[in-house]
């Protein structure tokens, strides 16, 4: 039986500036990703893609090709110029109560919801990792807090269980429990980052997003995160999208690759196929350098 | 409360309850804004009084814009009808309106507060009017207002409620006293001023209207009569109200009302009294009278 896909994004367009018919036209073609009219930024332009159930979804392309531009719009962080977004959940996602999801966001574009929708979208169906753990994390308050506030926003409100979860998904993180009320500014870069993650999945989100997890952290630490994220996907059934720019990461945790550059989309597949038989100049130069 | 032909009949020379009639009638269109939406902070234009910003000027304003020539008026200051805060406010009604004033909550059609509600349920035909310092509850989480606002109309209320979870990770229990934190019909978090928490459940479904107002802070909320009112709490951790530990009122001797510490500093005791002066009077002649 074929899935039908959790996430539809459609025809994402980002520009930076004003904007004029040049840039926004959806035939227009330029190098590079300044538009020659009038100067504007063009930050994503006509991204399409669809996400499956359970699938893990590789975006990669160099820095400033867009990839955390749209990783952004997906999660609702900032708002797109233009595109849509539509979001299906069958049957119960988790044990809380989950209701699914609210009746205004059925069918209907979820950029152009009410921001109260928006918030209860991003809080109960979203999970996000962003590159840098001061993004993600608030590193004054307690690890068990940052972990416990994702909960709080999915309206869990029994503080034993939530710290029973808290404490169980540090063990995951492989973070010592006994370090769980120490605010994470006391913690390497690593351990942030799998606070982060302990975080972003506390609420069993049907998406998480994942927004070069692995960069900055030195190869031993780097596993390990990897290491976490498949085992992640294999226990809760999670849809992911994965943006990297290091091919290792997308062909270790992807199954399908979305390659962009000067925020769009030149190529798309199996990862497999893109990386072992690239098709585009660019994907070639990429795969080239890398392996 | 007021209608048309008591307009002009001020006292001492000022319009009737000092404030002209413009500024009422913005006040009671920001109340009835208020009203329609429980809990939710209503902007309006503070206007200049003869007392000073942080001295009630909140209250007073609500009190000047809805007072009415039959109208019978009761202040009090953390429920006492005799503290200074009290007596000046009523003074100065008194003098611009000329209505009656009263210390008896039963009589009392207007009850201007500091810090607590009487003791005594209040009636339909009662209306109770909270001065507030800080109307803005995400103040402690979020210093911004533009983003607090955000905060509001999402309904983005966990850095609220992380707070309380690092209050009891780090105290085992909520240290908030007064001021205490509540969620009006399931939708705003909302200051209910800062009445202590045994006030807090008066608040819920009470059959009186409850206004709020914030002078320095220019804010009007309210919470109408039957709506719910509940004090934001943890499953596993309720919201628990003082404890008296079985200590009564040396007046009247109430277990079940809200007591004020004294500490006699010579004699090196503590001793309890009923917060709210005219509650405490009233078991007083009762206990008399039998």
């Amino acid at each position: 039986m074929i899935k039908k896909p959790v996430l539809k994004a459609r025809n994402i367009t980002k520009i930076f500036g004003k904007g004029c018919p040049t840039c926004l036209d959806d035939d227009s073609d330029f190098e590079g990703n300044i538009c020659p009219d009038c100067k504007s930024v063009v930050g994503c332009k006509n991204i399409s893609f669809d996400l499956y159930p359970n699938e893990v979804l590789g975006i990669v392309g160099e820095s400033g090709s867009g990839k955390s531009t749209l990783v952004r719009m997906l999660y609702l962080d900032i708002e797109p110029t233009k595109g849509e977004m539509f979001l299906e959940f069958d049957g119960d996602l988790g044990d809380d109560g989950f209701s699914g999801l609210p009746a205004q966001a059925i069918g209907a574009n979820i950029f152009s919801a009410k921001s109260f929708v928006k918030r209860h979208i991003k809080n109960f169906f979203f999970g996000m990792v962003y590159q840098s753990a001061q993004l993600g994390l608030k590193l004054d308050v307690t690890a068990g807090g940052n972990i416990v506030e994702r909960m709080l926003m999915a309206n869990n409100r029994d503080i034993k269980k939530m710290r029973a979860r808290a404490s169980y998904l540090l063990g995951k993180t492989e973070i010592p429990v006994e370090r769980m009320d120490e605010p994470p500014k006391n913690f390497s870069g690593g351990m942030q980052q799998r606070v982060q993650i302990a975080k972003a999945i506390s609420n069993e989100p049907a998406i998480l997003l994942l927004d070069e997890v692995t960069t900055g952290l030195d190869v031993s630490v780097q596993a390990k995160v990897l290491d976490l994220i498949r085992t992640l996907q294999n226990e809760i059934k999670v849809s992911m999208l994965v943006v990297s720019h290091d091919l290792g990461v997308i062909r270790l945790l992807t199954n399908r690759t979305i390659v962009m550059k000067n925020g769009r989309i030149i190529e798309s597949g199996l990862t497999d196929q893109i990386l072992e038989d690239p098709q585009e100049e660019y994907t070639q130069i990429l795969v080239n350098s890398a392996l | 409360m007021n209608s048309a032909a008591e307009k002009i009949d001020g006292k001492n020379g000022y319009n009737f309850a000092f404030l002209d009639e413009n500024a009422k009638k913005e006040i009671r269109r920001r109340i009835l804004k208020a009203i329609s939406i429980p809990g939710y902070q209503v902007p309006f234009g503070s206007r200049e009084l003869p007392i000073a910003r942080g001295w009630g000027t909140g209250g007073l304003q609500i009190t000047l814009s809805i007072i009415g020539k039959s109208d019978i008026l009761k202040v009090i200051d953390q429920g006492c009808d005799d503290s200074v805060n009290a007596v000046n406010i009523r003074r100065f009604i008194k003098s611009v309106t000329g209505v009656e004033m009263t210390t008896d909550t039963e009589r009392a059609t207007l009850v201007q507060t500091r810090h607590r509600i009487p003791e005594k349920p209040l009636t339909k035909d009662q209306v109770i009017i909270f001065q507030v310092p800080f109307p803005e509850p995400l103040r402690t989480v979020e210093p911004s207002e533009a983003e607090t606002r955000r905060m509001h109309a999402e309904a983005d209320y966990s850095r609220m409620w992380l707070y309380l979870y690092e209050d009891i990770v780090k105290c085992g229990e909520i240290s908030i006293g007064a001021r205490y934190p509540v969620f009006v019909n399931n939708r705003y978090i909302m200051d209910p001023s800062p009445i202590p928490r045994w006030d807090i459940e008066k608040l819920n479904n009470s059959e009186c209207l409850n206004l709020f107002c914030a002078g320095r802070e220019k804010r009007i909320y309210a919470i109408p009569p039957r709506t719910s009112v509940k004090p934001l709490e943890f499953e596993d951790f309720r919201f628990r109200i003082e404890d008296f530990k079985g200590n009564k009122c040396e007046k009247c001797g109430s277990a079940n009302s809200y007591l004020d510490e004294t500490i006699d500093e010579a004699a090196g005791t503590r001793h309890y009294y009923c917060s709210d002066a005219d509650y405490c009077e009233k078991n007083l002649n009762n206990a008399v009278r039998k």
